[in-house]
């Protein structure tokens, strides 16, 4: 689920900016969770079957969002630390 | 065991402890003890206010009969946060450089600080607002009832009414307690902050209180709550088609459109940094919030007889199974979002509605007299007040007007889409330049005209404005005007079908009206200021002028609001400190803070940051001084430009002075050659003159022929004399130009004959011949006696230097349209080219050679003598001889008569 943003901010070209790397990845982060919360991709796993007890349209919906503000977390201490702006 | 008063008691209690904590916060604040109360933390927990009465119960109410489709609600705000790097980032810089105290304000501000944006904005958010402070009172009203039917077993008929208007009353006496206490620079309330966040702890304890109580009490684990009949009817009642994709939408609209969020997020944001922190924690909360609302929507859905109102499942539930204490939390949760929510929209929308509508009108009604600041408070405390009752009032009329039938829910939407109607402005304001004010007053009044078409007033179910007869069949019978079925476009959801057209003309007009109008003056400086708010490199510290504060203005500062003696003592203690024994400290960043605490404590600590980071210069320029800057340097440079003028101006003066004193000094050095010239050619006839003279006085037997030889030498000496002296005072008079000659018609050949005779003994003796060869008919204006004198001076000049083998002279004339020429040319050797420019001058011997009876004077003579006729004496430059010119202008009458 938190591949794409993953391999994007990896494969992102080197910058002279540190920084930029960051950003752009920001700019992806709500991308990605509009690609993940939109039909084509939600429909795949509109579906009941219980996984570990919860459905999996459930499990999936609360795995990605979960995912989402992992990675946001992440990013965000990223852009601070490296942002000097008070 | 809960009896009614026990439900007032808590809730009176709950509500003194909150109050007793923003006074507390107040204080601290006041006192310039900001510690925690600027953390991420308050600032995250006080952002939940987005979580309302509306998620507490209609969450639930909403994932009991729709499934999944609550939790886009929560997604939406998750989407933009997790963006917080690019617009909410931007939101918050501009609100900080700009001073911006609400959305209206924003916008205003982006269309060139206009009044009438705000106005309009104002007028929507307060009409937008209305649905949602009525859903806050009817899930109040609704969880009394619960309580108030559990206990006294029945419920009378209006009762719900009485009891919404006691909450309404309720509310806004706690509203006006808590949020108008004081007015602040920036409006920021670091009391009410604080009280919601700890209302956000409490709706999140209680909602999850619940969660697990029905997850691990009730049930064994999710996986028995799940493996219910109901769960699979319930999920597979949702599909991710429109409905979703607009839940989707307004709720990560909201997030920044509503006039509270946009209060919490926005204005009483302390510290950038701060949202670093809530980009994750606030969807996090979110996310745990909603995380218990699906188990609790199933099992009250199995537990409850039917015919129960599932938004009430949250306290049902717990009473039904007999946990009345959990019951009371859950109550208390519910409590908390609603007047957390009422209280900040509130807030928002009387500092909105008081600053754009009532203080303007106030302000202009009594523009004569210049008001004291204390008098100004009071008005703004005032207009604040009112407006919240107004306010309140607006949300009871509705709650009353739709008489709580809905669902919970549906109401939240209406709002969410009213306020939506502001993004499309907000967003082109920053980030598109060519955005207009009137594109954006078009595009607001058209989406909030559509909006109130389609979604507000059919939400009265016919009772305003719009009739049953005109949901149903459209307004004076046209189908294709049904407020539910604009155009017959057949979209079923009334919410999709609302967002679909509103957004269709909102961004539509946006977009034309903006290529069609122009941009007022500010409009370009402000659109500048709020898109390159992060300045040109877009990476965060932005183009800012640091102006460092001066010690002396934070004296001044200081003094006016501490007294001299406290500032004085204040300011010795931080120069000491700094090590300097005596006079000011430098405006280091300890003196600033220092100051900022002190000053906190006298005038609050909002202001006193407003006022130091004024001084200090840490926000950014403002356009109006901007614009001064801007009109200031547009001086400079033009007076810098006024003054490369003058100095090119004084240089050419500079060279014409250089010129004319070299011409000066050259004259000068001509007369004193002209006066040593005369005096010597005086001297020379005076000397043979004395001596003669001499010889004859002292001489006494001298021989008669002799003597009268003497005579003759002395005589024709004398008669040189008289001449030069006749030609210098000629050549004077003629050059001062103030002699009058004769201007008679004449033949110039007559004249030509005239002096070739008086030369002809001159030319006889050299044996010159003289070839004329003249234009008959030839007039001119002029005086004959000076004209001959000058052809006699031009032809002996050539007879004496021009002489050639045979020795010629030829005269030739011609004529053209305004002159009339003769040429006399000799065929001679010609005048050296270095020669040639001193042909004119005042004793000029050319070469050599002297000539007895002339002192050279005679071509300067001639020329004057042509130029005061109006001509012109000149050397032509062609060989092989000397060729000079006499010109002369053609008389009209003869230039007629000759053609």
């Amino acid at each position: 689920m938190d591949g794409p943003s993953g391999e994007e901010m990896e494969s992102a070209p080197p910058s002279p900016d540190p920084r930029a790397r960051w950003r752009d990845a920001a700019l992806l982060l709500p991308l990605v969770g509009l690609l993940l919360f939109l039909p084509p991709l939600i429909s795949v796993f509109f579906s009941t079957r219980p996984v570990l007890g919860v459905p999996l349209i459930v499990a999936y919906v609360f795995g990605a969002w979960l995912a989402l503000i992992c990675l946001t977390a992440w990013l965000s201490r990223r852009l601070t630390d490296t942002d000097g702006d008070p | 065991m809960l009896t009614w008063n026990t439900i007032v008691l808590t809730c009176l209690a709950y509500v003194t402890v909150l109050f007793a904590i923003a006074f507390w916060a107040e204080e601290r604040a006041r006192r310039g003890r900001m510690g925690w109360l600027r953390s991420p933390l308050i600032y995250t927990l006080s952002i939940s206010v987005y979580c309302t009465a509306w998620t507490y119960y209609g969450a639930v109410g909403s994932a009991a009969r729709g499934g999944l489709d609550y939790i886009a609600i929560y997604l939406g705000p998750t989407l933009t946060f997790i963006g917080w790097w690019y617009l909410l980032r931007k939101l918050v810089r501009i609100a900080r450089d700009q001073r911006i105290t609400s959305i209206a304000d924003i916008l205003s501000s982006r269309y060139g600080k206009s009044t009438r944006i705000g106005v309009i904005v104002t007028f929507i958010a307060v009409i937008a607002t209305t649905p949602y402070i009525a859903l806050q009172l009817q899930s109040l009203t609704v969880s009394f009832a619960v309580f108030s039917t559990l206990v006294e077993g029945d419920a009378t008929p209006g009762a719900d009414g009485i009891t919404a208007f006691w909450i309404a009353m309720g509310l806004a006496l706690f509203t006006i307690l808590f949020g108008t206490r004081n007015v602040d620079a920036n409006e920021r309330h670091y009391g009410v902050v604080t009280a919601i966040a700890v209302e956000a702890v409490v709706k999140l304890v209680a909602v999850t209180s619940v969660g697990l109580y029905v997850v691990f009490w009730l049930a064994d684990g999710p996986a028995e709550v799940f493996a219910t009949p109901v769960t699979e009817e319930l999920l597979t009642s949702a599909e991710f088609g429109p409905r979703w994709v607009t839940l989707l939408f307004l709720s990560a609209t909201a997030v920044v459109c509503l006039p509270r969020m946009f209060q919490v997020t926005v204005v009483e944001n302390v510290d950038e940094r701060h949202l670093a922190t809530a980009a994750w924690a606030f969807p996090l909360y979110v996310c745990l919030i909603s995380l218990f609302v699906l188990p609790i929507a199933i099992t009250g859905l199995q537990l409850m007889p039917e015919g129960t109102n599932p938004d009430l499942y949250v306290l049902t539930v717990p009473l039904l199974t007999g946990q009345n204490t959990l019951a009371l939390l859950a109550f208390l949760g519910g409590f908390s979002a609603a007047t957390s929510m009422v209280i900040v929209s509130a807030i928002a929308l009387s500092t909105r509605k008081s600053n754009n509508v009532i203080m303007p009108v106030w302000i202009w009604m009594r523009t004569p007299s210049p008001e004291a600041s204390g008098d100004v408070r009071g008005a703004v405390l005032i207009s604040r007040r009112v407006s919240i009752g107004v306010i309140l009032g607006l949300g009871y009329i509705y709650y009353r007007l739709t008489s709580g039938s809905e669902a919970l829910a549906s109401i939240g939407l209406i709002s969410f889409l009213g306020a939506a109607q502001l993004l499309p402005s907000l967003v082109a304001g920053l980030y598109w330049h060519r955005a207009t004010r009137a594109g954006a007053i078009t595009a607001v009044l058209a989406g909030f005209a559509v909006w109130a078409y389609t979604l507000f007033l059919p939400s009265f179910g016919g009772g305003v404005l719009v009739s049953e007869g005109v949901l149903e069949h459209g307004p004076f019978g046209i189908a294709l005007l049904k407020p539910q079925d604009l155009f017959g476009a057949g979209i079923a959801d009334p919410l999709v079908h609302a967002l679909v057209w509103s957004m269709m003309f909102n961004v539509g007009l946006l977009i034309v009206g903006s290529l069609l109008s122009r941009q007022t003056r500010l409009e370009p400086l402000q659109a500048e200021a709020f898109i390159n708010v992060f300045g040109a490199r877009g990476d965060g510290d932005g183009m800012r002028f640091t102006r460092t504060a001066k010690s002396e203005d934070l004296f001044e500062l200081a003094q006016r609001i501490l007294g001299r003696e406290t500032a004085h003592r204040i300011f010795a203690e931080i120069a000491r400190s700094q090590g300097k024994p005596y006079g000011l400290p430098d405006p280091a960043p300890d003196l600033t803070a220092r100051l900022e605490r002190e000053l906190a404590g006298a005038i609050g600590a909002a202001s006193a940051h407003a006022m130091v980071s004024q001084i200090s210069g840490r926000g950014r320029v403002s356009v109006g001084e901007l614009i001064r800057m801007a009109d200031e340097t547009a001086q400079i440079v033009n007076y810098a430009q006024e003054l490369e003028a003058k100095s090119r101006e004084l240089e050419e003066t500079a060279a014409q002075l250089r010129r004319a004193n070299a011409q000066l000094t050259r004259i000068g050095e001509q007369k004193d050659a002209f006066l040593s010239q005369v005096s010597h050619e005086l001297r020379t006839p005076m000397t043979s003159i004395r001596s003669f003279a001499e010889i004859l006085r002292s001489t006494d037997a001298l021989e008669a022929d002799q003597a009268a030889r003497f005579t003759g030498i002395i005589h024709e000496e004398s008669m040189r004399l008289t001449r030069l002296l006749d030609e210098i005072l000629d050549l004077s008079v003629l050059e001062s130009g103030r002699v009058a000659l004769r201007r008679d018609r004449m033949e110039i050949a007559t004249v030509l004959d005239q002096a070739i005779a008086s030369t002809a003994a001159l030319t006889a003796q050299r044996g010159v011949r003289i070839h004329t060869d003249l234009a008959p008919g030839l007039a001119v204006d002029a005086d004959v006696d000076r004209l001959a004198q000058v052809m006699i001076n031009v032809i002996s000049n050539a007879v004496k230097y021009g002489l050639g083998d045979p020795p010629e002279i030829r005269i030739t004339s011609g004529f053209d349209a305004d002159s009339v020429v003769l040429d006399i040319a000799d065929n001679g050797p010609g005048i050296p080219r270095a020669d040639q420019g001193r042909v004119f001058e005042k004793f000029a011997r050319l070469g050599e050679s002297t000539l007895a009876g002339s002192a050279g004077l005679g071509l300067p003579i001639s020329r004057e003598i042509m130029r005061n006729l109006g001509g012109d004496l000149e050397l032509l430059a062609r060989g092989p001889g000397a060729t000079f010119r006499l010109r002369l202008p053609r008389p009209g009458a003869h230039h007629a008569a000759a053609e």
